[in-house]
C-alpha cells in the first residue's frame, strides 16, 4: 500500500499554506497565508478560488464542522472553524463569508476542533497554554485547562467526554467533569507538535520535535514508538476507519498502519507540511506545505486476500484479481473511485461513492449492484450467505450475495461511525456488535431479521469479538482490556462467558470449524474445541495447544482459513503457519454424527488434545459410548465412572439431569430431578455439595426425607465437630427425632429406585 | 512574537539548510548563543567572504557582535536590523533574524522558479527565430503597402478641389434631426434584430451540442454495454464446442491414417509401374536378341548350305537362294541327301535349344522378380505398420 501523490501546479498559495480541509468527499478547501481560500475539486482537477480573507487575518488551523449522519444526501459540511495567529477564531461558511469572529486566546489559537459526530461543542487551544471550549454558536462554555506554556495539539475523544492536550513534552487527558482527575504520562523528549485521537481505533498517536512519532492505547500505554526521523513531526492525521494514519514533517509525508510501521514513505520537495487531513472516505490525504504547495495523496495498492485469489487496488477505480490456480488476471475497472474492498468467500465487494458491486468468484465482468444511499461505507463484513455494510447514513445492512437488502439493524446504542471491524462480527445467523456508548455491552442481532436477540453484559470494556463460523452452536468469543479470553454459546441457549485464556491480544475462529487460534504475547495459540468447555472445564488445559516457531512479539492474527494461520507481526511482515490438520477433520466427523469415524482418527492421530475435544463434545451431544472411549483416552477415571454410573440409569429424564449435573449446572440439574419425580436425587445432590439449607428447603416443601437432611447433617457436624448455628435446623431438630437405621432403609430404598 | 514568524522561521531555516532543528519553544527563554549562532550562519550565508568577530563571552563582545553583524547587514544587503532586539535574543529577535532569512528564502524560491523556467530557454530562441523572420516579410508587404496608400491620397488630394464645393453646400444645409434620429433608431433596431438573431442561433447551437453529448454519452454507453455483452458471450461455450473440438481431432486423425495409407498406396503403384516396365523392355530386348539371333541362325544355315553346294560367290545368292528354295520346295523330300538332312536337322536342332535356354532364362528371373516384389511389399507393409 502506498501513496500516490497528485501535485498541481497551480494549487500553489504565494506564501505558507496552514491549513487544509474536506468539505465533501471531492472538495478540498485550502487556505495559506496570502489569505486566499482555493478549492480543489478531485473529480475535475479544477481550482476555484473561493474568496479572500481580510488582510489582517493569519490563519493557523481550520476544522470543518462535521456532516450531519442520517440525512439522505451525502454529508457535507456547509461551515468550518478558522484558527488566527491574532487571538481570534472565526466561523466562516462555504463560501468563504466570515459569520462569526470571536476573541478567544491571548496569543495565537493553535487550533479549532469540533466534537464528533454532532459538532455540539468547540474546542479552540492557543499560545496562552488556555484550553476552552465553546458553544456551537460561539459562546464561551468552560476553560478546560489553564496551562503555562503554549498547548501546540489538542483534540476529542472518542465520545467527546475527554479532551486531550500537549503540554510541552506530556500528553494529558482532562475528562470534561470537573471534579475528575486527569491522566498525564510523559511521551516525548522534545516538545510535542501534533497529536489525533482516532474515533474508531480508539488510538491516540502523537509527534513531536524528538522527530519520533507514537502510537498509544486511550489508556497512555505505548504501542509503537517510531525511530527518529529526518526531521520534527509536524502533522499527524489518522483515517476515518482508524486503520491508517498518516505523517508530514520537513519534505517527509509518511503512511502507517495502526500498529505504528510504516506503509510507505515520500518525499516531496515542498518543504514542511503543517497540516494533513484526510477526506470522509478515507482514500484521499490533503496536505498544506511550507512553499504554499497543496498536495493530494490518493491510497493505492490495497490488498485484499483469500485462499487462492489476491485482489489488488491498482489505481483510484481499478482493481486487479489474480487467480493464484491458474495464474489468471482479471481486471476491474469503475467508473467511480474505490471507496472500501473486501474479499471473502469467494466474492469480491467493492463499494464505491453511490453503489456498492459484488462480484462472484466465477464472473467477474458483470457485478450485482446494490445502490447505496450515498454516504460513506466505512466496514464491509463478510459471510458465507450475506455481507453487512456499514454506512454513515443509512446505517449498518446485511445484503446478500445476490443483490437482495436481508435486513436493516438499527439501534439507538450503536453509533455507525465508531465502529470498527473488532468490534463488529458477522456469522449466517447472527450479527454481534458491542455497544457503542458502554463497552462493557455485547448486543447480539438475528442477522435474518435484524432483531435484536439478547444482550452479553460483561464487567469489563470489550475490545475486540468474534462470532465462531460452524454451523453447530454458534459461539462467540471476546477479550476484554485486560486481553482475558472468553467464551460462550449464544443463540439458542445462552450461556455464561467462560474465560479460556489471558494476555490474549489478537483471536480468529476458523473459517468452517469450530477451533479459535489467538495471541499471547509471544506465543500463538490454537484452542481445538472451546465450547467443551461448556461440558467440562476440565478439559480446557488439554484442548489448548501452543504452535511451535517464533512469531516475535505481540502478532495479530488475520485470518484463519483451512489450517492455515495467516499472522501480522508487530514490524508489519505477515507470516503464515499451520495448526495440525486433524482438528478439523475431527470436527467434520462429529459435526455429521460419524462418532466411530471420530474414535479411529483420535487412535491414529494419539493426541491427547483430539481425544479431549472428543470426549467434550460426545458428551454434549450425549453420546456417552464415544464419551467413555474418549475419557478413558485422557485417564479420566472418575468421569468415565459417572459416566458409566449415567448410562446404567432407567429413565430418560434421569440421565439428562444427571448430565447436566455432570456438566456443572447445578440449577438446570436440581430443577430437573425435581420435575422428573427424583426429589431425593435433588436433595442428596445438594446434600453431596454441602448445600444443607438448599436440601432442608427442598425437603420440607416437599414433604419427604427431612429427617434424612437433619441426619446426614448432624453426622457432618459430629466429624467437623461443630455446633448446630442455623436457625432452621435447631428448630426441625427439636421437632423430629432422628432414627439412624429407619434413615438408611429409607435411602437405599430410593437407590433401588433409580436403578 | 508570534506564533505564526516563529514557525514561518523554523520553516525558512530548514529549507535554507540549517543544520540544527530549530525548536519552537527555543526563544522563549533570552538565548543569546543560539542568536549568535544563527546570526553567524546567515552572514556566511549572504556572503561568505565576510569577516566578522565571532566572540561572544562577554557583555562587550556581545555588543561588539551585534554591532558588527547589523553594520554588515545594513551596508551589504540594506537591512535595518534593531540591534536591541537582537542584543534580547528572544522572541523579538526572531522578528529581526527574520529579515535576513527571508530575503535568502525569497532569493531561493524565486531560483527555484527560475529554474523550472530555464528548461524553456531553447525553445524559445528557436521560435524567436521564426518570429523574426515572419517580421521581415510583414516589413516588406507594409512598405509597398505604404507606397500604394500614398499614391491614392495623392489622387484623392486633387479631388478636394471638385469636392469643396459640395460640403460646402452639405454643410450649410438645415439638418433634419428627426430623419437623423429615426435613421440611427432603424439601424440600432436592425443591430438588434441582428443580435437575437445570433443569439437565438448560438442558443442553438448550444442545445444542439447538448444533445449530441447526450446522444455521444448514450452510444458510448451502449458500446460499453455492449463490449461487456461481447466479453461474457466470447467466454461463454455453445454446448455442443466439446463434441465439435473431439470430432475434430477425430477426424484429424482418420485423415492421416488415410494419408498415410494413399500415400503407401501410390507409392506402391508406382513401384508396380516402374516393375512393369522394366519387364516390358526385358522382353522387347530379349525378343530383339532373338530375332537376331534367329538370323544368325539362318545364315549360318544358308552358309553351310553354300558351303556344301559349292558355290562361293556372292553374286549368285540371289540365284543359289531362289534355287536353293526352289531346290528345297521342290525337291524336299525328293532329293534329300543324308548330309542335307543331317545338317537340316543338326540346324534345327541347335536352333531349338537357344529358345529353350531363353524360356528358362525367363522363367528365373521372372521369379526373382516375384521375390522382390514381394520383398518390397513387406517392406512397404512393415513401413506403413510402423507409421501406424
Amino acid at each position: 500500500m502506498k501513496l500516490k501523490l497528485t501535485i498541481p501546479k497551480d494549487l500553489k498559495h504565494s506564501d505558507v499554506a496552514s491549513s487544509i480541509g474536506w468539505s465533501t468527499t471531492s472538495q478540498l478547501y485550502s487556505i495559506g497565508d496570502d489569505h486566499i481560500i482555493f478549492r480543489w475539486d478531485l473529480k475535475t482537477n479544477e481550482k476555484t478560488e473561493v474568496a479572500k480573507l481580510p488582510k489582517d487575518v493569519y490563519c493557523t488551523d481550520v476544522h470543518w464542522f462535521p456532516g450531519h449522519p442520517g440525512k439522505k444526501q451525502a454529508t457535507q459540511s456547509e461551515s468550518f472553524a478558522l484558527a488566527c495567529t491574532d487571538g481570534r477564531f472565526l466561523l466562516v461558511s462555504k463560501t468563504g463569508r466570515v459569520e462569526k469572529t470571536v476573541d478567544g486566546h491571548k496569543g495565537a489559537v493553535l487550533g479549532v476542533r469540533w466534537a464528533v459526530p454532532d459538532g455540539s461543542a468547540l474546542l479552540t487551544f492557543g499560545e496562552d497554554g488556555a484550553v476552552k471550549i465553546w458553544s456551537k454558536t460561539g459562546m464561551l462554555r468552560t476553560v478546560l485547562v489553564q496551562n503555562a506554556i503554549p498547548v501546540y495539539a489538542a483534540c476529542w475523544s472518542p465520545d467527546s467526554n475527554q479532551v486531550l492536550y500537549t503540554s510541552g513534552k506530556t500528553l494529558i487527558i482532562k475528562p470534561l467533569q470537573p471534579s475528575s482527575k486527569p491522566s498525564v504520562w510523559k511521551a516525548h523528549d522534545g516538545i510535542i507538535l501534533a497529536i489525533d485521537w482516532s474515533s474508531t481505533a480508539g488510538l491516540i498517536i502523537s509527534g513531536g520535535e524528538d522527530r519520533k512519532y507514537k502510537v498509544w492505547d486511550n489508556y497512555g500505554r505505548l504501542m509503537y514508538s517510531s525511530m527518529q526521523n529526518d526531521g520534527p513531526i509536524t502533522s499527524l492525521s489518522w483515517t476515518p476507519d482508524g486503520e491508517l494514519f498518516a505523517v508530514g514533517g520537513f519534505n517527509t509525508l509518511r503512511l502507517c498502519d495502526k500498529a505504528g510501521w510504516s506503509h510507505s514513505l515520500d518525499k516531496p520537495q515542498c518543504g514542511t507540511i503543517f497540516k494533513l487531513a484526510w477526506s470522509d472516505d478515507g482514500t484521499n490525504v490533503g496536505c498544506a506545505s511550507g512553499s504554499g504547495q497543496i498536495i493530494i495523496g490518493s491510497i493505492v495498492g490495497r490488498r485484499n486476500e483469500w485462499r487462492h485469489l489476491e485482489a489488488v487496488v491498482t489505481d483510484e477505480n481499478s482493481i486487479t484479481v489474480r487467480n493464484a490456480k491458474n495464474d489468471s488476471k482479471e481486471y476491474i475497472i469503475l467508473n467511480d473511485r474505490i471507496v472500501k474492498v473486501s474479499l471473502d468467500w469467494g466474492h469480491l465487494i467493492v463499494t464505491t461513492g453511490s453503489q456498492c458491486n459484488v462480484y462472484s468468484e466465477r464472473n467477474w465482468t458483470i457485478p450485482v449492484t446494490v445502490d447505496l444511499r450515498g454516504g460513506v461505507v466505512n466496514l464491509i463484513k463478510q459471510a458465507e450467505r450475506f455481507f453487512l455494510v456499514v454506512e454513515v447514513s443509512t446505517g449498518i445492512q446485511i445484503i446478500s450475495y445476490e443483490g437482495r437488502i436481508v435486513s436493516t439493524i438499527k439501534s439507538s446504542a450503536l453509533q455507525v461511525d465508531s465502529l470498527n471491524t473488532h468490534i463488529v462480527s458477522l456469522s449466517n445467523d447472527t450479527v454481534a456488535i458491542r455497544d457503542s456508548r458502554d463497552h462493557k455491552i455485547i448486543r447480539v442481532y438475528d442477522a435474518v431479521s435484524g432483531r435484536e436477540l439478547h444482550d452479553v453484559q460483561h464487567k469489563h470494556d470489550i475490545e475486540t469479538l468474534d462470532l465462531s463460523r460452524s454451523n453447530s452452536q454458534r459461539c462467540i468469543s471476546f477479550t476484554d482490556k485486560n486481553h482475558d479470553l472468553y467464551v460462550m454459546q449464544v443463540l439458542k441457549n445462552v450461556t455464561a462467558p467462560i474465560s479460556i485464556g489471558s494476555m490474549v491480544t489478537s483471536m480468529s475462529w476458523n473459517n468452517q470449524y469450530d477451533v479459535l487460534v489467538g495471541t499471547q504475547d509471544k506465543k500463538v495459540v490454537a484452542w481445538y474445541c472451546p465450547p467443551v468447555v461448556g461440558t467440562d472445564i476440565d478439559l480446557l488445559p488439554l484442548i489448548t495447544v501452543e504452535l511451535n516457531g517464533v512469531y516475535s512479539k505481540n502478532p495479530k492474527v488475520v485470518s484463519f482459513i483451512g489450517n492455515h494461520v495467516t499472522l501480522r507481526r508487530s514490524d508489519g511482515a505477515i507470516i503464515m503457519t499451520s495448526i495440525s490438520p486433524f482438528p478439523c477433520v475431527l470436527h467434520q466427523h462429529m459435526l455429521t454424527g460419524q462418532w466411530n469415524s471420530a474414535v479411529k482418527l483420535c487412535r491414529v492421530a494419539k493426541d491427547r488434545g483430539l481425544w479431549a475435544c472428543l470426549a467434550g463434545m460426545a458428551t454434549s451431544m450425549k453420546e456417552l459410548g464415544t464419551a467413555i472411549i474418549a475419557y478413558s483416552a485422557i485417564n479420566e477415571v472418575d468421569k468415565i465412572r459417572y459416566l458409566k454410573f449415567i448410562q446404567g440409569l432407567s429413565s430418560n429424564e434421569l440421565r439428562l439431569a444427571e448430565l447436566a449435573l455432570f456438566c456443572r449446572q447445578l440449577q438446570a440439574a436440581e430443577s430437573m430431578f425435581v420435575q422428573a419425580g427424583f426429589v431425593f436425587r435433588a436433595i442428596e445432590m445438594n446434600m453431596e455439595l454441602f448445600q444443607w439449607e438448599r436440601a432442608l428447603d427442598l425437603a420440607i416443601r416437599h414433604k419427604t426425607h427431612v429427617d434424612t437432611v437433619l441426619a446426614f447433617r448432624q453426622k457432618y457436624l459430629e466429624e467437623i465437630d461443630s455446633k448446630e448455628t442455623v436457625k432452621k435446623f435447631q428448630q426441625y431438630t427439636e421437632k423430629i427425632a432422628i432414627d439412624w437405621d429407619k434413615v438408611i432403609a429409607k435411602v437405599t430404598l430410593e437407590h433401588e429406585k433409580i436403578k | 512574537m508570534s506564533y505564526r514568524e516563529l514557525r514561518n522561521f523554523t520553516e525558512m531555516m530548514q529549507t535554507l539548510g540549517y543544520p540544527r532543528i530549530i525548536s519552537m519553544e527555543n526563544f522563549r527563554e533570552p538565548n543569546f548563543t543560539l542568536v549568535a549562532e544563527i546570526l553567524i550562519w546567515l552572514i556566511q550565508r549572504y556572503d561568505p567572504t565576510a569577516e566578522i568577530v565571532t566572540d561572544v563571552d562577554t557583555e562587550q563582545d556581545r555588543v561588539l557582535f551585534i554591532k558588527s553583524a547589523a553594520q554588515f547587514m545594513s551596508t551589504k544587503a540594506h537591512i535595518k536590523l534593531n540591534t536591541k532586539k537582537l542584543y534580547g535574543a528572544d522572541g523579538y529577535a526572531v522578528k529581526e533574524l527574520l529579515k535576513i532569512s527571508s530575503l535568502l528564502y525569497s532569493a531561493m524560491r524565486s531560483n527555484d522558479d527560475k529554474e523550472s523556467k530555464d528548461s524553456n530557454v531553447a525553445s524559445s530562441f528557436h521560435s524567436s527565430l521564426t518570429n523574426k523572420m515572419t517580421d521581415l516579410k510583414a516589413c516588406r508587404q507594409l512598405a509597398s503597402e505604404i507606397t500604394t496608400k500614398g499614391a491614392s491620397l495623392y489622387q484623392l488630394l486633387g479631388q478636394e478641389v471638385d469636392l469643396r464645393e459640395a460640403r460646402h453646400t452639405a454643410i450649410s444645409r438645415p439638418v433634419d434631426i428627426d430623419s437623423i434620429e429615426k435613421g440611427i433608431e432603424r439601424s440600432i433596431e436592425a443591430v438588434n434584430d441582428e443580435t437575437a438573431r445570433m443569439k437565438q442561433r448560438m442558443d442553438n447551437a448550444a442545445s444542439d451540442e447538448k444533445t449530441l453529448e447526450i446522444k455521444i454519452e448514450k452510444k458510448g454507453q451502449e458500446l460499453e454495454r455492449n463490449q461487456k455483452r461481447l466479453k461474457t458471450l466470447e467466454n461463454v461455450r455453445p454446448a455442443f464446442m466439446d463434441e465439435y473440438e473431439r470430432l475434430e481431432g477425430d477426424l484429424k486423425q482418420v485423415y492421416e491414417m488415410y494419408m498415410e495409407k494413399f500415400r503407401n498406396l501410390s507409392y506402391l503403384e508406382q513401384q508396380l509401374e516402374d516393375q512393369r516396365k522394366v519387364e516390358q523392355d526385358m522382353a522387347e530386348e530379349r525378343e530383339s536378341s532373338l530375332l537376331e539371333m534367329k538370323m544368325q541362325l539362318q545364315q549360318e544355315n544358308r552358309r553351310t548350305l553354300n558351303d556344301t553346294m559349292g558355290v562361293t560367290s556372292q553374286d549368285s545368292m540371289v540365284d543359289m537362294e531362289s534355287k536353293s528354295r526352289f531346290i528345297g520346295n521342290m525337291t524336299g523330300e525328293g532329293i534329300a541327301s543324308d548330309d542335307g538332312s543331317a545338317s537340316l536337322s543338326t540346324g534345327s536342332r541347335e536352333d531349338e535349344d537357344p529358345l529353350q535356354d531363353m524360356q528358362e532364362e525367363e522363367e528365373d528371373e521372372e521369379e526373382e522378380e516375384e521375390e522382390d516384389d514381394e520383398e518390397r511389399r513387406e517392406f512397404a507393409e512393415g513401413d506403413s505398420d510402423e507409421d501406424f
